[in-house]
């Protein structure tokens, strides 16, 4: 059969544009740049302690889509290619510094945070809107505890509920069976809730 | 086994499923189950409230805008690779 094994193509509302670029109108690269720089640059600086290191996975990640984007056959949306290569630049930098792919426990998460012990209170800053809470002290606090999860709990909990993909995109991006994506997502949210009941019962 | 401990174990099964119930990927049973649950233990119900403020602050996190003198180093970086003129 002539289609057998081809995925059909994607269209999304970059795809037109990918099109003129792939047929020759190399110029128009700034328009994708300038659509996608600033949700790369924050999926970096979410992903890396430090600015240099998200930098530098800022520009190797255009590097890549430029390069391979003649090769990019539409058959997913454009924004989830270009978070699969982001993913894989961010795993590459995290094996170069060492940084451990360890599995988080739920003892793990819980031990030393007094949270054994169960309350019955709904505490109050549940009760007011997430908007009236979020500040620059609640994201360095947010900030904070992503940066001490393991970096293959930390990218699930960001490309889920900070860059808003769902869990299928993530399984595909990271090559993830999805109960492994809704594992660790749990898991990196109570760790990122213990920190947050830390910093509001101080 | 005594009640107590039953009703722990129900607890630490309905723990894991949160997530899943916050994120609409529970089935109809499921579903049921948990909302069931949280009505009648207070202890699950705190839990829960706060894993539910946690995800809606991460959605929210802001975005922070690049450096005006990074984003042009990476544009020209952009440019010498595709040879625009």
């Amino acid at each position: 059969m002539k289609n057998q094994g081809k995925k059909p193509i994607v269209k999304d509302e970059d795809s037109e544009l990918i099109l003129k670029i792939k047929n020759g109108q190399t110029d128009l690269y700034e328009t994708l740049l300038s659509r996608y720089e600033t949700r790369i640059y924050n999926f970096g600086l979410r992903m890396c302690k430090d600015v240099s290191d998200a930098e530098d996975l800022v520009q190797e990640t255009f590097i890549n889509i430029f390069r391979y984007l003649k090769d990019f056959r539409m058959e997913s949306k454009f924004k989830n290619w270009a978070y699969k290569i982001a993913a894989s630049v961010c795993m590459k930098i995290k094996r170069k510094n060492k940084s451990p792919e360890k599995e988080l426990s739920m003892d793990d998460i819980l031990s030393g945070h007094n949270e054994k012990e169960v309350s019955s209170q709904i505490p109050a800053w549940v009760n007011q809107p997430a908007e009236a809470l979020m500040n620059k002290e609640i994201s360095l606090e947010i900030k904070k505890e992503i940066d001490n999860l393991p970096p293959n709990y930390r990218i699930v909990l960001v490309l889920r509920d900070m860059e808003g993909f769902s869990t299928k995109e993530v399984s595909e991006m990271l090559d993830l069976s999805e109960s492994n994506v809704k594992v660790r997502l749990h898991r990196a949210r109570i760790f990122v809730r213990e920190g947050l009941k830390r910093y509001f019962n101080d | 086994m005594t009640d107590n401990q039953q009703y722990s174990n129900h607890c630490i099964q309905m723990f894991e499923v949160y997530s899943r119930y916050l994120d609409g990927e529970l089935d109809k049973n499921q579903k049921k189950e948990v909302e069931e649950h949280l009505e009648t233990c207070n202890e699950c119900k705190a839990c829960f409230m706060t894993l539910k403020k946690t995800k809606e602050l991460c959605t929210k996190m802001p975005r922070v805008k690049a450096p005006d003198n990074f984003t042009s180093k990476l544009h020209s970086t952009i440019k010498d690779i595709l040879n625009c003129k």
